[in-house]
């Protein structure tokens, strides 16, 4: 990383910063706060920002309900697809279309809050019927009080009633006044009555009416219910024509949908270049804008901005808070993603993608280690990879990833004598009677499993020394020797002699199934090697601090030689793993085999290969993937890697549905 | 009574699968109610929640093996079927706890992480690896249970008791 300082004058500041939003390598920071003592000042955008932010957001809704009511066909490989490239010509045509197409968008926007209006006022609408549907039999409305002489209640019971039930239940109390009623409907908690009584005794009947469980009904005003029935079903009606016609009418737009999707980008890359408006130190004439470029790009950039815009370029070099990228070679790019998930890393700390990518390969395939699924994983990535060449970079580089994860798979499937499990021999007995197998160039897990974890545990080890052996260059390259010695040579001491050691151990030799025995002399050099390991730790861990404080810390520091031991115990997943994929596998197959030959057989045993392979393909994928980052973040770069470096993030146009060339 | 090694050693087995089915199924549903949750506020995070809500169901496939490793060994698959001494019964029995329990309860523990994950993704879906992490560390444990298992069952099979 170069830092650069680009000077301009004003009249230059517009093609100046689109032309530093196409080439996409500089990292704009804050101008100098020196700047501001010359006379410099920063542009408040902050208005301007939320004002392009609001607009790309309604855009971004219209889409989204557009999207709701006017669905664009999609295929099932469409997340391949990249973003579509404009040429100069049709992004100015876009740019035309801007307002119409902001109308268009509060126009979609309004119709759709139309709707969820209108569809509430349908619940309502729904509600009211439901509490009508009881009256039904009435014919006359609800509020209704009556004639002059004569007085109308209408109201409800809590229990199911029938005319003499009620009549009687009333005139049980003596001296009640005489009442005519009529039954409208009955339901088992409520009944619905009509009674007239004469006007005279209104309120006494009432008073014995609630007594006995009444309610009324009185302070509706409704109408006769079949008629206010129909009204609302009439209203319902209207209402839904109008929300079909909206929804027409949004459905309409779906042909703009495209030119909003320009819209959403086009306030996306101005809100992005206002932000780094902000960013320049601007005097009367000049313009001030800071930021680091990559040092490669850095002559060209120059060359380019000194020619093209008059514009007057220096660079130097980057101090320690520049921002870091990572840059790889074509097999070991891919893992870059994989990297930047747990952290970048500082600036001078080694990048540690390289050495990762090759470890990530074979222990995602060991993992995996079928034949037959490799193949499908690396054919499937490829095709893809040249079907869709306009994808998007990161995903590129992910099915990169998986691709050669695919071969490092189908490279330990022969090794250990796996396709689809063992496919080959049941098929071969089960429908044409000799049993066929293919014999693995090394040896099956199954069959062999100590020998299995002994190799996990032999890879693990080469991985972890790996991590120290990173460590202790850098170490050397910061000329701090102490660390190389108490952190580094040590530990391989230590940990070195002591895994030596252990081929003089009995136990340990009939577990791992091993028949040789190194000779005694062996053993006492690797006793002696660890020793020295431990005793190094224990006095060099922290050389500086004082005599009883330093012992403190070596002891502490030895005390991690469990950390190490479990560090290397957590490869034994490579065996758990690579056997997950192979048993299920041989599971399905069994179970696909148990129908016999024929047809009928066949049939049958295909479905069951079909279903069961992908299920098993796709969980031990995923599982494989999962537990190779979880041992090269914790295992791996426990040993040396410490990260925290800020990304590389240069002022382009971040945009989410176009690309736009060049020359725009 | 010269048949209960049989019935231990298929005992085991149906443990390893019943009781490491039940782990998974309890921490595959907690995640997919959290997952549901994520997808009906944005339904494009459907994949990356499906697959968080994926980890925890390997502890069962793990006591599926083993129940199948423990029944092809003792003869039920493949209809070679022997009398297996009482000792051999228990053995197998006891090769297949470890699976079954650590499953049972790794996968409860690895339903909660993955929820965490989940709602992790729904703010910040660009994180999403590091969630699988942390749900991934549980799973550790259920490995190394299934490792002892696997080591046992196939050690069993070559002891003449």
């Amino acid at each position: 990383m170069s830092r650069i300082t680009i000077y301009g004058c004003k009249k230059d500041r517009k093609a100046v910063l689109e032309f530093l939003q196409r080439q996409q390598c500089v990292d704009v920071s804050e101008g100098d706060a020196e700047n501001a003592k010359l006379g410099f000042s920063n542009m408040n955008t902050g208005d301007s920002q939320s004002e392009f932010l609001r607009k790309r957001n309604i855009g971004e809704k219209a889409i989204d309900i557009l999207e709701r009511y006017a669905p664009s066909e999609k295929g099932l490989l469409s997340s391949f697809e990249g973003r579509k490239t404009l040429s100069a010509e049709e992004y100015y045509k876009y740019v035309d279309d801007i307002p119409e197409m902001m109308r268009i968008a509060d126009r979609i926007i309004e119709a759709s809050e139309k709707i969820a209006e209108k569809r509430g006022q349908i619940v309502r609408r729904m509600t009211e019927l439901d509490e009508l549907s009881p009256w039904m039999g009435l014919d006359v409305p609800l509020s209704e009080t009556g004639t002059k002489d004569c007085s109308c209640l209408i109201g409800t019971f809590p229990e199911a009633l029938t005319e003499e039930k009620l009549l009687e239940r009333y005139f049980s109390e003596e001296n009640a006044p005489p009442i005519y009623a009529e039954i409208v409907n009955v339901l088992p908690q409520q009944t619905c009555a009509f009674i007239l009584c004469s006007k005279k005794y209104t309120s006494e009947c009432e008073n014995r009416l609630r007594a006995i469980g009444y309610s009324s009904m009185k302070n509706s005003n409704r109408g006769i219910p079949s008629e206010r029935a129909e009204e609302i079903h009439n209203e319902i009606g209207a209402l839904e024509k109008e929300i079909a016609e909206l929804e027409k009418e949004i459905a309409s737009y779906s042909g703009a949908c495209s030119s909003l999707k320009f819209m959403v980008d086009y306030y996306a890359m101005r809100a992005e270049k206002y932000n780094v408006l902000s960013m320049l130190s601007q005097g009367n004439r000049v313009f001030v804008i800071t930021g680091y470029v990559p040092t490669k790009t850095a002559p060209s950039l120059t060359a380019a901005l000194e020619h093209k815009y008059n514009a007057a370029v220096e660079t130097e070099e980057a101090g320690d808070d520049a921002p870091v990228m990572l840059r790889n070679k074509h097999l070991t790019e891919p893992v870059e993603g994989i990297v930047k998930t747990f952290a970048m890393p500082t600036k001078g700390e080694i990048d540690p993608t390289g050495i990762m990518a090759f470890f990530y390969y074979v222990l995602f395939g060991m993992m995996l280690s079928d034949a037959a699924y490799g193949l499908i994983m690396t054919l499937g990535c490829f095709f893809a990879l040249k079907k869709f060449k306009n994808m998007e970079e990161s995903m590129k580089k992910s099915l990169r990833m998986f691709m050669y994860c695919g071969i490092s798979t189908m490279f330990w499937g022969v090794m250990f004598g796996s396709y689809f499990g063992d496919v080959v021999p049941t098929v071969s007995r089960t429908f044409f009677g000799n049993e066929v197998t293919i014999p693995p160039l090394w040896f099956e897990p199954v069959k062999n499993p100590m020998k299995m974890l002994m190799f996990s545990f032999a890879i693990g080890i080469v991985h972890l020394f790996t991590g120290l052996g990173i460590k202790l260059y850098q170490c050397i390259k910061a000329k701090d020797y102490a660390a190389a010695f108490g952190d580094c040579i040590f530990w391989y001491m230590l940990v070195g002699g002591g895994i030596l050691y252990l081929f003089r151990v009995d136990m340990f030799l009939s577990m791992a199934g091993l028949s040789t025995k190194l000779p005694p002399v062996w053993g006492t050099a690797a006793a002696i090697i660890a020793g020295i390991g431990a005793l190094g730790i224990l006095l060099f861990t922290a050389p500086k601090n004082k005599p009883a404080k330093r012992l403190a810390k070596g002891a502490y520091s030895l005390y991690g030689v469990t950390s190490w031991l479990s560090d290397i115990l957590s490869y034994s997943r490579l065996l758990a793993l690579g056997l997950a994929t192979g048993v299920i596998a041989t599971v399905f197959n069994k179970m696909g085999s148990m129908f016999g030959g024929g047809v009928v057989g066949a049939i049958i045993f295909i479905i069951v290969f079909a279903v069961g392979h992908t299920l098993n393909l796709g969980i031990n994928a995923l599982g494989a993937y999962v537990h190779t980052n979880r041992l090269q973040f914790v295992e791996f770069f426990g040993k040396f890697f410490e990260g925290g470096g800020r990304e590389f993030n240069p002022f382009a146009a971040h945009t989410k549905y176009y690309k736009f060339k060049e020359e725009i | 009574m010269e048949n209960m090694g049989m019935v231990l050693a298929l005992a085991g087995a149906a443990l390893a699968s019943i009781l490491a089915g039940i782990g998974s199924a309890v921490g595959v549903g907690k995640a997919g109610q959290a997952a549901a949750g994520v997808v009906t506020e944005d339904p494009s995070k459907f994949s990356k929640v499906l697959i968080m809500q994926l980890l925890p169901g390997t502890q069962g496939i793990y006591g599926l093996l083993i129940a199948f490793i423990t029944l092809s060994q003792i003869g039920i698959l493949g209809g070679s079927a022997e009398a297996l001494s009482l000792a051999k019964g228990f053995l197998y029995f006891a090769a297949c706890m470890p699976i079954a329990i650590v499953g049972l309860l790794s996968a409860i523990s690895q339903g909660k992480a993955a929820v965490a994950g989940i709602m992790m993704i729904a703010k910040k879906p660009d994180q999403m690896s590091k969630g699988m992490i942390f749900a991934a560390m549980v799973e550790t444990y259920a490995i190394l249970a299934l490792l002892v298992s696997i080591l046992a069952i196939f050690g069993i099979a070559g002891l003449n008791i």
